[in-house]
């Protein structure tokens, strides 16, 4: 058993509710029930996220970033440029943000995936891209507080979700040249 | 004034303004039926400039280039906003030293209806200053998303009107629009020679956009 665990906030802005989440109790509770032994969380290049972070893990012995609660490793990243590489390929499930740029990230490496939505942005178009996408049964999306991700998580780990269709990005030569 | 002046100057206004009229219709995209040509991946090579707009159009952008297999045989230039840092770094991935078009930032004034309409006047300004001094115009425009794709397309399209240059106007629109056309696509519908759409809806909704499968 085991695996890893990947929640990512994107690139640049700290999704505050999604970090409090994945460093509560109750989460670590359900990966470790669910067989997981790895959890990465990242968290963005804001000092905002920096100081919620540190905020959250006081109760632990952080080193270098990481800390270990009743067997699950947990590691605290601010930002990785290559973050597809080195934790999306690496990781079993992912629990991402609303971008594009996320969720595509997991898609095409064919990872599980629970999307949640930052209602806090305005122009908010993550919630039409999330439901598209759980309409063709590429993932699932929750909005609400710790214990829907907690249910959706756990639901996740028992299915199987469709493969994305490769991407016809080759289309825009084409019309390019025509 | 007598009869047969007026006559004459009211001649000397119009037939300019029907011209004008036939060649707007001439040029405009939108005027004509669509008929694809055929696709011919020819080696002359063709000149293309590429919308990096920021953040996740900038991603989206990169990803369809990645996909291209003759990327080589394009004479590629990129349009950056000066104040965008990060859409160069993301440019590494696909180019090791980029030919750039860096585009003045229309300084932002306030948040009222009045300064916006300033700031993308001054946008259109500055990049019309930018697109005059070219020596040489695109055979293509590429871009997506944000709203610097506006100034860029349109100042482009009054060249083709003035018969300056013939670049072709290639909109994607974001992965991210499912129901309606963003602001951006919308007001580039008109001018724009192919519209390119990631959801099947936007396709069915809007006379002019196509659509292939999810291209990111």
């Amino acid at each position: 058993m085991g695996g890893q665990v990947l929640v990512t906030c994107g690139a640049t802005v700290c999704f505050d509710r999604l970090v409090e989440n994945a460093l509560d109790k109750r989460f670590f509770g359900l990966l470790l029930r669910l067989g997981f032994d790895r959890l990465v969380v990242q968290y963005g290049k804001t000092a905002e996220g920096q100081e919620l972070v540190t905020r959250l893990t006081q109760q632990y012995t952080v080193s270098d970033g990481q800390f270990t609660v009743d067997g699950l490793h947990v590691e605290l990243l601010a930002f990785d440029a290559d973050i597809v590489a080195n934790y999306t390929q690496k990781s079993d499930l992912v629990i991402s943000h609303g971008g594009t740029g996320s969720v595509l990230d997991s898609l095409r490496c064919n990872k599980k995936l629970v999307v949640v939505i930052n209602s806090a942005l305005a122009d908010n178009h993550q919630e039409e891209i999330a439901e598209a996408f759980a309409q063709q049964g590429l993932l699932e999306y929750v909005r609400g507080d710790l214990s829907e991700l907690l249910r959706v998580t756990e639901r996740v780990c028992n299915r199987s979700y469709n493969k994305m269709p490769s991407p016809k990005g080759r289309i825009v030569e084409d019309v390019l040249w025509s | 004034m007598n009869e047969q002046l007026f006559t004459i100057l009211a001649t000397l206004v119009l037939v300019p303004m029907l011209l004008a009229t036939l060649r707007l219709v001439f040029v405009l995209p939108s005027c004509r039926k669509f008929a694809p040509g055929p696709k011919s991946i020819s080696t002359t090579p063709k000149s293309v400039l590429i919308l990096l707009g920021s953040g996740g159009h900038t991603g989206e952008m990169i990803r369809v280039l990645k996909q291209f297999e003759h990327f080589g045989l394009l004479k590629r230039t990129y349009a950056i906003s000066d104040s965008d840092k990060t859409s160069l770094a993301s440019l590494q991935a696909i180019e090791k030293s980029p030919s750039t078009i860096i585009l003045p930032r229309a300084r932002n004034v306030g948040e009222n209806k009045v300064s916006a309409i300033i700031r993308s006047l001054k946008s259109f300004i500055a990049t019309f200053r930018t697109f005059a001094t070219l020596k040489t115009y695109p055979d293509v425009f590429l871009c997506n998303g944000p709203g610097t794709a506006i100034p860029i397309a349109y100042v482009l399209f009054f060249f083709k009107f003035l018969g300056l240059c013939h670049t072709k106007i290639i909109y994607v629109e974001s992965l991210a629009r499912v129901k309606q056309l963003s602001l951006t696509g919308w007001l580039i519908l008109p001018i724009s020679d192919r519209i390119l759409v990631q959801w099947e809806s936007l396709a069915k909704k809007y006379k002019r956009c196509e659509y292939h499968g999810i291209l990111v």
